[in-house]
């Protein structure tokens, strides 16, 4: 007990060495907080690009539907059903499509497209055809006889708003699909594989079109927490008993993860070196802070207290400066990671052409999420102790006359 | 010139604390070079193995066939302009495809693909798909209108070798034209992408199915040198202002995207490297004014005036500097080197990487003009950092540093 009143004491006795010691940690948070962040917002960004804008973060098929993703393993569209998946926490929007390809045709040239039946209202949580929408009206009917295409198709079929767009496909059971539909808007996508060849047939008309009456090929659910993806997962595979597939974004985007995997592997040696330099920071005031107290602890030594005790101090010292430090360095990488969230670093240059050219954002993404700020926080406040040991051994080691004489 | 004997005997007085800040920076600037190095290494190969692939260093279209990509509208004349082109020495290989979109259906399912046709021996010397090739084997005349596939298409279509697979597109007269294929060989490159959206038939047989034999859509150019493909694209554009060039990065957006943004976070991480190492110099070379209150103190006493003072610990920390970044860079370098040489194999730390379509052996490469800039970089980084304790140690009053402890 008089050893932690001396240690407080001492760390206010000289302000500005403790500043700068705080002020080593503090840095040494923040600056690993800011590099994870920017780490971690950069796939963030990724998986938005792809779960949050079409794919979304689960899917529900019928089992099987996933290797043979064909027409024929189609599921029966129940309102039960999806209520029973919109109840589950988390979930925030469910939303139904009858997807496969036919080939796509205008006056002269034919393309294979895409074509999704969307539910005119659900899709606007992921898709969102309406918002993208550059030229024409919106559908606002599941049962509408007309389409909305990419501008990629658009241009390519060269067809506008108005001129009928003929589609030629496979149906249920081998059925052949055939029909005329007049072009009611146009969207764009920034992305260009999802820009390139799609058509959007309300739903109704979808199941018509491919003589799947009532069924769908998948329920994309969108979450309020992207976190809760596994959990939720769990929930709907249990509640759902039949002949379902669930899948997390992970399973629907394999080459997604792995290249997040890749480049999270070169990432965490970037943080090591990271650390190895804060370290070194950390290290050296430590180092010049014990230098400095040779005298003072020379003294406390010839009058007998014992080098253990002494040593005990100058740890319990350390582990003061160590949760100050690691407080106020939270304090602060919050603000900072906040404002690069809310500002953040453009590209410039080659590399905002080529980011926007392949449709995405020219800007660094940084996240926001808590969680990686403690994480980093932990590292160092596990790095300070082991560099806080180099005290103790000191005091162990210090020879007092020597000490007092300089 | 006494300062400068000054500075670099009390370096050596504290052997501890300079060992600290030579550390710090010795690292810093070793596993800092390096990493650039690896990334560096990494990126390069992933996009050369893409370029490898199939995109090649330089396309040759014609122009509407950019716009409509229709098959229709071919290169005019291409014999001669193949041959024109092979007497440029800096073009090693070309091949001439005929390339059509349409369906690839099966009785399992129907998939929009990109029809290729190619001259396999030709074909050889642009793409390395024929290394690819995991069942089967690459085309050959035994059969009737072969085709090779990829494993991700054939997964799609549900087929395996010696399956029958419809071709259904449009011909240079716009009529409705198939054929019957038969799959001879399944390919999976690491590019999975790739491998759904593009299938491979005899060039012979796809010109007969399109209306017009010796039908040539597109030019693939391999040159002497990568990074000189944009300016081989633009010599070639000038000579043949009637068809487009396009080098690999207005080919393939996504690996130049790749290569542009490697190098803009690399540079952003080696900022905050460099800052954490300066403010670190700083820390420790204030803490160590502190601790020699007494002797600095001492010093102005005796008489040493304040603009001496300064440059003393000013060239201390200067001395400090430059003692580590050479020996770092030299260190880098050498690993660099070595491990140019050796690889590293990392396939044990991400099996994502070989799924990604990454080698998992890096060669850790880096250009000079790197070295150069992160030595500019950590010179004003050492000058930032051997200022303000400098100034700090001006600030001492000399009578009170004497009577202090």
């Amino acid at each position: 007990m008089f050893f932690l009143k001396l240690a407080w004491r001492n760390i206010w006795r000289n302000k500005r060495r403790t500043l700068i010691t705080t002020f080593s940690i503090v840095l040494a948070v923040v600056l690993a907080s800011f590099t994870r962040s920017m780490q971690i917002g950069t796939y963030d960004q990724m998986i938005q690009n792809s779960a949050g804008i079409f794919t979304g973060y689960l899917q529900v098929h019928q089992k099987g539907y996933w290797d043979k993703p064909t027409i024929d393993n189609s599921f029966a569209y129940t309102d039960s059903l999806i209520k029973k998946i919109a109840s589950v926490n988390h979930v925030t929007d469910v939303v139904p499509r009858l997807q496969s390809y036919a080939l796509a045709a205008g006056q002269k040239k034919s393309r294979a497209a895409m074509i999704i039946g969307f539910d005119t209202k659900a899709e606007q949580s992921l898709s969102d055809p309406q918002k993208n929408l550059i030229d024409g009206t919106y559908i606002s009917s599941d049962s509408a006889r007309s389409v909305l295409i990419t501008e990629g198709l658009a241009n390519y079929l060269n067809l506008a708003v108005g001129d009928s767009l003929v589609l030629l496909g496979q149906g249920y059971h081998g059925m052949s699909a055939a029909d005329v539909y007049p072009i009611q808007g146009i969207v764009k996508y920034g992305i260009q594989e999802m820009n390139r060849a799609m058509v959007f047939l309300p739903i109704d008309e979808a199941q018509v079109f491919f003589g799947t009456y009532g069924r769908l090929t998948a329920a994309a659910v969108t979450l309020d927490d992207a976190h809760a993806v596994n959990d939720v997962q769990k929930t709907i595979q249990s509640q759902l008993n039949g002949p379902y597939e669930v899948m997390t974004w992970r399973q629907l985007m394999p080459e997604l993860v792995q290249a997040i995997e890749a480049d999270s592997g070169s990432g965490m040696i970037i943080l090591l070196v990271l650390y190895i330099v804060v370290g070194f920071g950390i290290m050296g005031t430590i180092l010049m802070m014990t230098a400095e107290r040779q005298y003072e602890l020379g003294v406390m030594v010839s009058i007998g207290t014992s080098r253990f005790r002494l040593g005990s101090m100058l740890l319990l010292e350390l582990i003061f400066l160590a949760l100050l430090g690691i407080i106020l360095g939270c304090m602060g990488s919050l603000p900072l990671v906040w404002y690069f969230h809310l500002n953040p670093i453009h590209f410039s240059g080659d590399a905002a052409a080529a980011m926007r050219q392949y449709g995405m954002e020219p800007i660094l993404p940084f996240s926001t999420d808590p969680t990686i700020i403690l994480g980093q926080a932990m590292i160092i406040l596990g790095l300070t102790a082991v560099v806080s040991f180099y005290p103790m051994y000191h005091a162990h080691k210090l020879n007092p006359i020597k000490a007092m004489r300089g | 010139m006494l300062i400068l004997k000054l500075g670099w005997k009390n370096i050596w007085r504290s052997p501890i604390r300079s060992g600290v800040v030579i550390g710090a920076v010795l690292i810093g600037t070793w596993a800092g070079i390096f990493i650039l190095a690896f990334s560096n290494g990494m990126t390069k190969q992933y996009i050369k193995d893409q370029l490898d692939t199939y995109v090649g260093h330089i396309q040759i279209h014609d122009p509407k066939y950019l716009q409509e990509n229709l098959p229709q509208y071919s290169i005019s004349q291409p014999d001669s302009l193949i041959q024109q082109l092979k007497s440029y020495p800096f073009i090693t290989n070309i091949a001439a495809h005929s390339e059509v979109q349409g369906l690839a259906m099966s009785s399992a399912n129907t998939f929009g693909v990109s029809i290729i046709g190619i001259d396999t021996t030709e074909e050889k010397k642009v793409s390395t798909v024929y290394t690819d090739i995991k069942k089967g084997n690459y085309l050959k005349n035994d059969v009737r209108n072969p085709v090779i596939i990829g494993q991700k298409l054939a997964d799609k279509l549900d087929l395996r070798l010696h399956s029958k697979l419809i071709l259904n597109f449009q011909d240079i007269h716009n009529e409705i034209s198939a054929g019957a294929f038969r799959v001879v060989g399944i390919f999976s490159t690491n590019n999975s992408t790739f491998d759904e959206q593009n299938i491979f038939v005899q060039k012979d047989d796809l010109d007969r199915l399109l209306g017009q034999p010796g039908l040539v859509d597109e030019l693939v150019l391999r040159v002497d040198n990568i990074k000189q493909a944009p300016n081989y694209a633009k010599r070639l554009q000038k000579k043949y202002p009637d068809l487009t060039v396009q080098s690999w990065g207005d080919i393939a957006p996504e690996l130049r995207y790749a290569d542009a943004s490697m190098d803009y976070t690399m540079y952003i991480f080696m900022g905050v490297l460099i800052l954490a190492l300066t403010l670190g110099i700083i820390n420790t070379m204030l803490m160590a004014v502190m601790e020699r209150t007494k002797e600095l103190g001492m010093l102005m006493a005796v008489g040493m005036n304040r603009s001496r003072v300064f440059s003393m610990i000013l060239i201390e920390t200067f001395y400090l500097i430059f003692v580590a970044v050479p020996i770092g860079l030299l260190l880098a370098w050498g690993t660099v080197a070595v491990t140019a040489h050796t690889g590293i194999d990392v396939s044990a730390f991400s099996k994502g990487l070989a799924a990604y379509g990454l080698s998992t052996v890096i060669h850790p490469e880096l250009s000079g003009i790197y070295y150069l800039n992160i030595s500019i970089m950590m010179g004003i980084a050492a000058i930032l950092a051997a200022i303000y304790p400098a100034w700090k140690a001006l600030n001492l009053k000399p009578v009170e540093a004497i009577r202090k402890l």
